[in-house]
């Protein structure tokens, strides 16, 4: 498994050798994964719709007196696999990969009509199984009932209720995995014949005295509105227009205690250190760089509950639902709008999810479009660059400007998605799919508490990990770059810089360092965008993080006024050329830099899973490429239309 | 699409018609009417699978047998989505979205 920044993953250490192995099989969304998260006591992702999980996840649980390994499965309708998740279940079951020594067959209880079919496909594999029953609550709540000890009987293995992962059915089912060696199988395995295949699940169904479900009311209810061709996406619009404001209005007051804090570490700092470059060090890289990026938690936290909420209360499928026209125009299907909506998070998870496309032409075109969706990492660079541009009280009727904005640059970035996966799609040779669309559309759910809280706090871990790992890492080498080679006065004396003013020297520092070196070298490429060294320095250095850029502002702005960073790059002047004296961060060049992060590839770890997940370098090198030269045409376009009407 | 190039004039019309019903004289020649698909159900109906179409791509069959959609099973049109397509269905206690484009495979005979 990768261990993106962007993936909460299970990076456990597990050894495999001498223990059983256990396998959770079952249709999609059955609950797999919350069973594992509660066997294992990992938390992989789990989420109200079809294909959360793509990928083998492994886990491990003690029962009785040894441990046991545990596997979680994607979910599949069909042991004929149309898609790569499929294929990872076919291969377990056919002992291509490893054969697990059990099976946890997971079916959700409201739903037994359709999955008595896909049990019955797997028991004809004769792998020791037993069935556990999901979703019980709803169907009791819902009017349905099942005798589960009748259907043990008639279907010759063993049957266990567990809902949501509670204590008492996940204690059965350890319980019954110590009792491994005395699992009983089917007499006869179940018919191969469709029609056959029929009567049995009629009579095994009758025989448990299988009550169906009543339709779901509440799940009615909703969708007469949400799904409703007017009022749907109205709601849709409005719910989110009011999140991109409330990350302006409620982010912004808890980013501001966050900066107190940093601001009162600095003062405390600056008292405690004496040593000059120690203190220049921990003001500008540690708290000024790093920190200016940690201050974006609250923002960051914020879209992750509203990920959250969508993906546990089965919006997404219905997403899937409404968009598959509009992507069908693009030549994709309504799956793949999940994948790009999943890239909201994080281009990563994004791309992972193409896996449940069927179509090879799909995935590809998908997985060059991901990247384009407004990830995580560009919102602490949107609402830098967004702060510098407007004032925060600026309204437009009702709306905060800035706020405005934002919803503007998510809008670009799905609508630029959509733009390459049409193109791509047109130039793909490869063939269609064979099955272009279906999805499951599951009774919405109230967001589980808990699953809202673990992904927010999987999330804002991971977050706070890629700030003190990568960024801090590539701050302190670009501080180190920024401020040497150091310079003798005699050197000073002799370029002709006033030896007796501090900041003319650290200025002088500052623009004969490495870092200004590889500014200047890339400045033929960026100066009809107007940017100058020190904002290509920021470029160059956010390839290891698109977030770096934010820090490397923050540690210029932290050694000229460390108290109010937003002012001090406010006042950053242009040092050469004709515009000289005027802001560095003009609206046009603020635009041109909007541009070019909304457009570039700036994520090397997207760059790294798409060579995994295509297999050759090719496609992240025409991704990169592509990205590139759209986000450099994009941002000089942006800067000359800034430009003229300014 | 059918209803694409039934509007672009009678004798197109006529045309695709007629290969719209031929195709679905089976192998048995039993006729089967080519109105009585799932994608023409009202929204709001129920009517029960009669058979998939035995020509349909045999990995396409087998995934629609495995969503429900079995002889015998009756199925509810729920809704369209804003442009008309894809529309969700309800059978065997789950609801499932399916394009024109498949649902026009699964022949379907009037719920008595
Ligand atoms: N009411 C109810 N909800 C459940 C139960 N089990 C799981 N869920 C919810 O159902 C949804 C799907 O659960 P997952 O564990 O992600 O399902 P999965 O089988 O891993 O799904 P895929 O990975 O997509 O195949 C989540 O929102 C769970 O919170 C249950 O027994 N009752
Ligand atoms: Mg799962």
């Amino acid at each position: 498994m990768s261990s993106s920044h962007c993936e909460p993953g299970t990076s456990t250490q597990i050894t495999l050798a001498g223990k059983r192995r256990f396998a959770l099989i079952g249709n999609p969304n059955s609950g797999k994964s919350t069973l594992f998260n509660a066997l294992s006591g990992l938390s992989v992702k789990t989420g109200n719709y079809p294909g959360v999980t793509v990928a083998k996840h492994l886990g491990q649980t003690r029962v009785g007196d040894s441990t046991v390994i545990l596997e979680d499965l994607p979910g599949t309708y069909s042991l004929d696999a149309i898609s790569p998740d499929e294929q990872v279940v076919v291969d377990v079951l056919s002992g291509v990969d490893e054969a697990p020594d059990g099976i946890i067959i997971v079916l959700d209880s409201t739903t037994l009509q359709r999955s008595l079919g896909f049990l019955a496909r797997v028991l004809r594999h004769n792998i020791p199984a037993i069935l556990v029953l999901t979703f019980t609550d709803d169907l009791q709540r819902r009017g349905g009932h099942i005798d589960a000890s009748a259907l043990s009987r008639a279907l010759g293995i063993r049957v266990i209720p567990a809902t949501s992962g509670e204590r008492q059915g996940v204690n059965k089912i350890k319980a019954t995995l110590a009792e491994f060696g005395s699992w009983e199988s089917p007499v006869i395995a179940p018919p191969a014949d469709a029609a056959q295949l029929t009567a049995w699940t009629e009579s095994v169904l009758s025989t448990a005295s299988y009550q169906p479900p009543e339709p779901d009311r509440r799940t009615a209810k909703i969708d007469a509105v949400l799904l409703h061709p007017v009022w749907g996406t109205l709601v849709f619009f409005i719910v989110m227009f009011a999140f991109f404001q409330t990350i302006f209005a409620v982010a912004a007051p808890m980013q501001e205690q966050i900066e107190v804090f940093f601001a009162w570490l600095g003062a405390k700092a600056d008292a405690a250190i004496t040593i000059g470059w120690l203190g220049a060090f921990v003001s500008e890289a540690l708290l000024g760089g790093v920190g200016g990026v940690l201050v974006f938690l609250p923002q960051i936290a914020l879209l992750f509950v509203m990920i959250a909420i969508l993906e546990g209360s089965g919006y997404m499928a219905r997403a899937a639902f409404l968009m598959d026209r509009v992507m069908a125009k693009a030549g994709l299907e309504g799956r793949a709008f999940v994948s790009l909506l999943s890239s909201v998070a994080c281009a990563i998870p994004g791309i992972m999810a193409t896996r449940s496309l069927p179509s090879a032409k799909d995935r590809l075109a998908t997985m060059m479009a991901a990247p384009l969706i407004t990830c995580s990492a560009r919102l602490p660079v949107y609402v830098l660059l967004i702060g510098l541009l407007v004032d925060p009280d600026e309204r437009f009727g009702p709306f905060n400007v800035r706020g405005l904005i934002l919803f503007g640059m998510y809008l670009l970035g799905a609508v630029s998605a959509m733009l390459v996966a049409a193109i791509a799609t047109r130039l793909s040779r490869r063939s269609g799919a064979l099955l272009p669309f279906y999805m499951e559309i599951p009774p919405y759910q109230v967001p589980k508490l808990q699953a809202v809280v673990s992904a927010v706090w999987a999330s804002a871990g991971a977050f706070v990990r890629k700030v003190t790992s990568i960024i801090m890492v590539t701050t302190i080498v670009l501080w180190l770059l920024l401020n040497f080679p150091q310079r003798s006065l005699a050197e000073m004396d002799a370029a002709g810089v006033d030896t007796s003013s501090e900041t003319a020297m650290s200025a002088y520092v500052l623009d004969n360092s490495y870092a200004a070196s590889v500014g200047k070298a890339v400045e033929p490429v960026f100066a009809p965008l107007g940017f100058d060294w020190r904002i290509n320095i920021g470029i160059v250095s956010s390839l290891a993080a698109r977030e770096v850029f934010v820090a490397t502002l923050g540690q210029v702005a932290a050694a000229e006024n460390p108290d109010e960073p937003l002012t001090a790059l406010q006042d950053m002047k242009v040092l050469n050329g004709p515009d000289k004296g005027d802001p560095l961060f003009s609206p046009s060049v603020i635009a041109a830099l909007l541009m070019f992060f909304a457009f570039a590839l700036q994520c090397m770890s997207t760059v790294g899973v798409l060579r995994r997940e295509t297999g050759s370098w090719r496609w992240p090198a025409i991704a990169f490429g592509y990205m590139f030269v759209v986000a450099w045409t994009m941002a000089f376009l942006a800067a000359s239309l800034v430009r003229l009407v300014t | 699409m059918n209803h694409a190039k039934a509007s672009l004039s009678h004798v197109i019309s006529v045309l695709s018609h007629t290969q719209t019903q031929g195709r679905f004289f089976s192998r048995t020649g039993r006729r089967v009417d080519s109105r009585d698909t799932l994608d023409r159900v009202e929204t709001g109906r129920t009517s029960i699978v009669q058979e998939i179409d035995p020509q349909l791509d045999p990995t396409i069959h087998q995934r629609l047998l495995d969503l429900g959609f079995t002889p015998g099973t009756p199925i509810q049109v729920l809704r369209a989505a804003p442009l008309g397509d894809p529309r969700i269905y309800r059978l065997a206690g789950y609801e499932v979205a399916l394009r024109a484009q498949q649902a026009r495979h699964i022949v379907v005979r009037e719920d008595s």
